[in-house]
This record gives structure tokens, sequence and C-alpha cells, in this order.
């Protein structure tokens, strides 16, 4: 019994999925209008995988166009091995899938407008864990400040890209001030973050993005300044952290452990 | 003094100005909010009232009704391109 009612599920979801497999035998009624409804739904299906990546992916739907968007819907949802029951993370292998997705191969720049997407949707979505605040930092000693392992806050993400994707991505806000640039070439560093409400991103130095890079990879503060400073030489450990602190960036310190204790 | 020892104190010297600043250290984090919601994806209901449910008028079954050409705001930068970036 089980065993036929799972049949049934299935043949109805390959139906939905497969345009050439109908499953009109599995209702009472005239074929004709079965197919008819069945389209229907398949319709429904597709919308509502349209607007779930629509409000997750709003640049890319802006930049190849709505209709193009919808067939991409669809051809995403229906080739995607789709286990979540929350439409919100719907979206999550959309640059994956984008990065091989033949007809944007002449816009390959896509793939990673969408990761930018993706950390803006993933952090607006995030966690309200309130950030470390300048007191707990200005508590540190020197050597207990240098060998501090930072969390970065949940909602940070580093993206970056050989491609213009920032000024991409922000001529097509509302209140741009920017216009598209003539050619999507030219690489970025960009931090995602969101202050308090509003998922934001902003471009950051080399140095910077080296030390948040090395912070997220585990490494103590002292590594990660030293690393900044490697790759700019006016890299200021005086002004960026404050500023990160003011972003909320930096979630809290692990107090560094003793040697012999590494966990 | 290495260059890490120069880096740390440069981060103490920063860290205990900005923890000095009034400004900064008693920033209490209000800012505008409106206009932060985004469209929910789950809500079955459409945001114009026509219908119950998002495609409700549109059927779908036609395998290839499609060619894929983007028509939208990409066709500003340059045209088409080959993958590689900075080349």
């Amino acid at each position: 019994m089980a065993d036929e009612l799972a049949a049934i599920q299935r043949r109805m979801a390959d139906g939905l999925l497969d345009t050439e497999a109908d499953p009109v035998e599995l209702f009472r009624g005239p074929p004709a209008a079965t197919a008819k409804r069945l389209a229907l739904y398949r319709g429904n299906l597709t919308a509502n995988w349209h607007r779930a990546l629509a409000g997750a992916y709003p640049v890319v739907e802006a930049l190849v166009g709505e209709s193009f968007f919808h067939a991409l819907a669809r051809r995403y949802g229906r080739s995607h091995d789709y286990r979540e029951g929350d439409l919100n993370r719907f979206g999550a292998a959309l640059p994956d899938f984008l990065a091989d997705f033949e007809p944007l191969a002449g816009q390959p720049y896509m793939a990673d407008v969408a990761r930018l997407e993706w950390a803006l949707h993933v952090a607006h979505y995030g966690s309200d864990a309130a950030p470390m605040t300048l007191a707990v930092l200005a508590a540190l000693d020197p050597q207990s400040l240098a060998d501090a392992r930072i969390r970065l806050h949940p909602n940070v993400a580093l993206v970056a890209s050989t491609w213009a994707i920032g000024r991409i991505w922000r001529a097509h806000q509302p209140e741009a001030t920017e216009t598209l640039p003539s050619d999507p070439r030219g690489g970025c560093r960009l931090i995602v973050h969101r202050p308090r409400w509003r998922a934001e991103c902003r471009a950051a130095t080399a140095g910077e993005f080296a030390a948040l890079q090395s912070l997220a990879n585990g490494e103590c503060l002292g590594d990660a300044l030293e690393r900044a400073a490697a790759v700019q030489a006016d890299f200021d450990p005086g002004g960026a952290i404050p500023r990160w602190l003011e972003e909320g960036l930096w979630l809290a310190a692990t107090p560094p452990t003793r040697q012999g204790e590494h966990p | 003094m290495n260059k890490r020892q120069f880096l740390v104190a440069a981060a103490i010297a920063g860290i205990a100005a900005a923890a000095a600043n009034p400004a900064l250290a008693a920033k209490d984090g209000k800012e505008k909010c409106f206009g932060i919601a985004k469209a929910g994806a789950n809500d079955c209901a459409s945001s114009t009232g026509g219908h119950a449910c998002a495609g409700q008028a549109t059927k779908d079954h036609d395998p290839n009704e499609w060619k894929y050409v983007a028509k939208g705001t990409c066709t500003e930068m340059g045209g088409s391109l080959k993958a590689g970036g900075k080349s």
C-alpha cells in the first residue's frame, strides 16, 4: 500500500517535471481535460520557481530579461535535485548552474553576479546575532590581541571576482548613482554584510580582503594583519579594525589557547 | 619592533582612539529601516491579488517553447565575451 502510494506520487512528480509524461491515467475524467489541468499545475510550479529565484537574483533577472529568466527558472528547477522545503533556499545552486549554462557562455560574469546576489540574499535572512563591540577588543593586551581568533559575523561574505560585479550590481540598485560599465571586465573584491536590516556590499581594499579572508580561515589576528600588509603596503590596521567593528563584521573573539592546548 | 608588533601596535592605537570617541562608542545602532522587506518566496497568494497561486493563468506543456536570447541590461555591456576575466 505504501509502495503503491509512493509510486503514484513519483509518477505525479515526474509528470510535473517532464512535459512528455503527463500522468493522465492517474485521474478520472477525460484525458484531454486532465492534461490541461496538469499543464496549469506545471505552470504554477514554474511560476513559483521564477518568483523564488527572482527574489534572490533581481540583478541576474534584470541582466538577462524576464522571459529568459523565466525559462532559466524552469530549466534550473527541472535539472536541479531539489530537497529543500524552503523556497528561500531554492536558488542556492544557481551560481554553479549558471557557470555551466551554455546559453550564457557569452556572459561569463553572470555566475559571479549570482554569487554576490546569493551572499546578499543569505545575509538578508541571516542571523541577528549582536556583533562584537570595540570595548571587547580594547580590553585585550597586545599579545592576546595578536593571538586572538576572530569569528566573522555569519552574515558576512567575501566575494572576489575577475569581473566588475560590484559596479554591475550597484548600477541595478533603485538609488543607483552609477551606470552600467560598458565593459564587464575588471576585477573587484567585495564585503557583503548586513549592518542592521539591509544587506549591503562594499568594495574592500586588497589588504582588508586578505585580512578578513585569513580570519575566516581560522588564522589569528596577528597573522591576518601580516597577510594584509603583505598585499597592501599602506594597509592601516588602526583604521580598518574600528571600521570593521562599526560595520558589524566581527562576531566574537575566541581567547587564544595556551601552547599544547590546540583544540 | 618587527612588522607584526608594528601592526598590532597600530591596531591597538586605532581601537583605543575609536573606543574613546563617544560618537562611535555610544552608537546605538538605530537606523532607518523602512523599505527593507523582500518579497517572500513561500507565500502562494499573488501579489497582484488576481489569483490564489502565482502562475495560475500559465499553462506549461510545451517542451521546446523557448530559445534562450538574453534581452535584458546585459546587452548594454559589450555583447558576448569569452570566459576568463581580465584577458
